[in-house]
């Protein structure tokens, strides 16, 4: 199910579930209105922030990239007559290889955010408490129903996400093994469920992606006004 | 002694019932799972600890290279490797400070996730070979994911320690 921007923005959590993500929340504040000085606020003994928006439009970025190209590739295979040459099917294969690669990075931020949980947006507050600016954790603070609502966007986005990558890339691998086999086998009935399996379930993922982008440009629009507000102060 | 016999002994069973498969990277490998002496977490430990991961990663990507001109033998080259990856990520992992972990706890959290979803592509590979696939073909195709999944996640475990400040 696509998700719109708008249908999140009434932050309707539990109080602890926003307090977590207002710790995540207000940690990224942090970290980005941070970045470049943590230096001089942050004891530098001490575990550095990192900078959770720009890193995680960038794995999501890649994701997509390698999804599309993949996505092309089975296009082409599917444009396929009734045998798939081994050019065409080479080619598939790198692009799936690539996929199962330049993927893993959004994969690992998602098990990790089911493994974890709550915590995973608790730790963040960790990272808020060692910002020394009372102005930064106040402008954080303020923003905190939007930034919060974003995220438990994000994570919920994340995990669909990855629930339709991983058909997606079996039936990708099963179509691949079945051509391998028999690249006459194209155009029979089992191929061609593979491909629409493959292609419903790729699709879905790039919405997801597309969102998180999204809703990730969204929190980064909503900073300038923040750190520019802090500089005022 | 007799101690250190029979974990040896427990480890070697369970490999050849292909336990590493299974591997949990979240879990320390330690089988003897209640330590007595508290792990020490001075910057030299974790310093060695830090550069062991390291280069057990390059110890599997240079297996992983070598493992596809052994069609018969090459996933386990390729398994062993890989669990001594997990092994010595678990040892680093107890290398950390109480602060380490708990600031870094998601990073470690996804650390652990990547040397997860590496097993799971050596576990495609069997279930590709499974459902019919060439061998050859299904080995050379895990060999070279494992070898760039490997970077990437070398990569992301060099930042962590970079951001946690390992070692320092």
């Amino acid at each position: 199910m696509r998700l719109t921007l708008t249908a999140h923005r009434v932050p309707l959590w539990p109080r602890a579930a926003a307090c977590a993500a207002a710790g995540l929340v207000a940690g990224l504040a942090g970290v980005l209105l941070t970045t470049g000085c943590a230096g001089t606020r942050a004891n530098r003994d001490e575990p550095r922030p990192r900078e959770g928006i720009a890193e995680y439009r960038r794995v999501t970025l890649d994701a997509a990239s390698a999804l599309r190209a993949a996505l092309k590739a089975l296009d082409s295979v599917s444009a396929q007559s009734n045998v798939c040459s081994p050019r065409v099917l080479q080619a598939f294969s790198a692009e799936m290889q690539r996929l199962q690669v330049d993927s893993l990075s959004l994969r690992v931020r998602a098990h990790a955010m089911q493994a974890r949980g709550d915590a995973y947006f608790e730790n963040w507050d960790a990272h808020v408490q060692r910002v020394r600016d009372p102005g930064v954790r106040v402008l954080a603070e303020r923003r905190r129903p939007l930034f919060e609502a974003s995220f438990q966007c994000i994570k919920g986005l994340t995990l669909e996400a990855r629930g339709a990558l991983a058909p997606c890339v079996a039936s990708l691998r099963q179509l691949r093994t079945t051509l391998e086999a028999d690249p006459a086998s194209l155009g029979a009935a089992p191929a061609q469920e593979l491909i629409q399996s493959a292609r419903q379930n790729g699709q879905q993922v790039q919405r997801c992606l597309a969102d998180i982008v999204a809703e990730l440009d969204l929190m980064r629009a909503l900073l300038p006004e923040t750190t520019g507000h802090n500089r005022s102060t | 002694m007799n101690q250190h016999i029979l974990k040896s002994l427990l480890v070697a069973g369970l490999s050849l019932c292909g336990w590493p498969a299974g591997l949990p990277a979240q879990e320390p490998y330690d089988v003897w799972s209640a330590r007595l002496v508290p792990a020490p977490t001075d910057p030299d430990t974790q310093r060695n600890a830090m550069n062991n991961v390291r280069s057990r990663v390059t110890w599997l990507k240079s297996t992983a290279q070598q493992a596809q001109s052994y069609p018969n033998g090459g996933d386990g080259m390729v398994r062993q490797a890989l669990f001594a990856l997990c092994r010595e990520y678990a040892t680093f992992t107890r290398s950390l400070t109480l602060q380490q972990r708990t600031y870094g706890a998601n990073e470690l959290s996804e650390l652990a996730a990547g040397l997860d979803l590496l097993q799971e592509a050596y576990g495609n590979y069997n279930q590709d070979v499974a459902a019919g696939r060439y061998p050859g073909q299904a080995l050379r195709d895990m060999c070279q994911i494992m070898r760039r999944a490997a970077d990437i996640w070398l990569q992301e475990f060099i930042v962590d320690c970079a951001r946690l400040r390992v070692g320092r």
